[in-house]
């Protein structure tokens, strides 16, 4: 799906039309279901409630959203909050409605073109790339790359405990975080 | 700012997401290398994140690994949540065997429904369209279905078309005292064709539904304006009257349990 294509299955989405919600379903329910999957703390029928949950929000607020360019970003936000939130225990109604409102409202539309999607997908590659060949690159290679295993199946598979897998995935991440942040500031900087 | 040896904290970060000149020209040299105290500072979640730094890299993280997979089964979950009237797709071997279900059942059957002939240019042959549907009942039974037949709201209605000519088409839902509703948008092929949506065979759910409700699948020859007119017909939620359509009424009834 094209960028354009995905503006106009958003348009439908947020008219009620539910082939648009189906195809906006399958583009991306494979992003918000690794942000839930990063959570180890969470079994597969709560992954699967992030991403109900997540869609099921998004859908009935899609028409308060009023840039399509940050729909899947506004999609992985709403996924790590429901994630953060069932991970430490709490109920997902327990989700402020304000706080959803804020989740709407607080996307950027637009980033600096040196942050485009794909530009960032080639540096997650990159990062994951330049890890010495060992434990770490592995759990990253298989969580982000082949993207198809929970934290939980890595640790099962690699004869870990969660937590060391979490832990290398969370350390990935930040260091993916870093490596953005530095460009968002250089773009700034411009 | 100045001093070089400085890494992100709850201070420094503050800094950022107020974007202060200083403290945004030195991160942005600082962060531009691995550094272990700021990637653990970056580790933990943060109450202000004014830049959407979570959502820049998890949608990055969630599209390295490419296209997922279809998921069925999960859609077919999240649309019993979304409002009436609901959709449903059979994929993979069940709808496979429903197809072939389809085609057993309705071809040697004449086409039900209405067709209202289009209001073409003069001199051409208008567009002939049919709708003939069979239900998929919750006991694996699959009826045809007529004409104010009347079925129980479990029931999955599978639409199969005729079409003189390929066409674009919309499918709508009537029913009384409710507007109108898009149900999905097809390409139709010339000839006898379940109605498809990729790999899927398109249903309507009745799930919800009560009383009357009229299927009413609204088609243009291919053609310039044809995507337009659908664009259109969709965008007014409302069945032009110079289309040509074939309609299917039903009754739901929650104390029937089979036609
Ligand atoms: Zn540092």
């Amino acid at each position: 799906m094209t960028e354009e294509e995905v503006a106009v299955c958003i348009q439908r989405a947020a008219r009620g039309e539910q082939d648009a919600c189906r195809q906006l379903y399958q583009r991306f329910h494979g992003s918000v279901r690794r942000v839930a999957f990063g959570f180890s703390g969470l079994g597969p029928a709560e992954v699967e409630d992030v991403v109900q949950e997540t869609f099921a929000r998004a859908f009935r607020e899609l028409p308060r959203l009023q840039h399509p360019r940050a729909f899947s970003r506004w999609l992985v936000t709403i996924a790590r909050n429901h994630a953060l939130a069932l991970s430490r225990g709490e109920r997902v109604r327990a989700l402020a409605a304000e706080h959803l409102s804020r989740e709407v409202e607080d996307i950027a539309p637009a980033v600096p073109p040196s942050l485009g999607v794909e530009r960032r997908v080639a540096v997650v590659r990159a990062l994951i790339e330049e890890l010495p060949e060992g434990p770490e690159k592995e759990t990253a290679r298989l969580f982000y790359l082949e993207g198809e295993l929970s934290a939980r199946e890595i640790a099962e598979r690699l004869g870990l405990g969660k937590s060391a897998v979490t832990m290398r995935l969370e350390r990935f991440r930040a260091r993916v975080k870093r490596e953005l942040l530095a460009r968002l500031l250089a773009a700034e900087v411009e | 700012m100045a001093d070089t040896g400085r890494h992100l904290d709850a201070e420094g970060w503050r800094a950022l997401q107020r974007k202060e000149p200083e403290a945004v020209a030195y991160f942005a040299r600082h962060l531009a290398a691995p550094c272990d105290v700021c990637e653990e500072f970056l580790a933990a979640e943060q109450e202000e994140d004014a830049l959407g730094l979570e959502a820049l890299a998890d949608e990055a993280l969630g599209e390295a690994a490419g296209p997922a997979r279809e998921d069925a089964v999960g859609w077919a979950r999240l649309r019993r949540r979304l409002g009436a009237p609901r959709r449903a797709w059979l994929a993979g071997a069940v709808a496979a065997a429903v197809a072939a279900g389809l085609a057993v059942l309705v071809l040697p059957q004449v086409m039900r429904t209405e067709t209202t002939p289009s209001q073409r240019i003069k001199g051409t042959v208008p567009l002939v369209l049919e709708l003939a549907a069979m239900a998929k009942l919750p006991n694996g039974e699959t009826p045809p279905v007529r004409d104010d037949t009347v079925l129980p709201p479990e029931a999955v209605v599978l639409l199969h078309y005729h079409s003189s000519e390929a066409a674009d088409a919309l499918l709508l839902r009537e029913a009384p005292g409710l507007p109108t509703q898009v149900l999905g948008r097809y390409e139709l092929e010339p000839g006898t064709n379940p109605l498809r949506e990729g790999a899927d065979l398109a249903g309507v759910s009745l799930e919800g539904e009560q009383g009357p409700v009229t299927l009413v699948l609204v088609a243009w020859p291919k053609g310039p304006g044809s995507r337009e007119a659908v664009e259109q017909a969709a965008g007014q939620g409302a069945v032009p009257p110079d289309a040509v359509r074939a309609r299917l009424h039903l009754r739901v009834d929650p104390g029937h349990a089979a036609p």
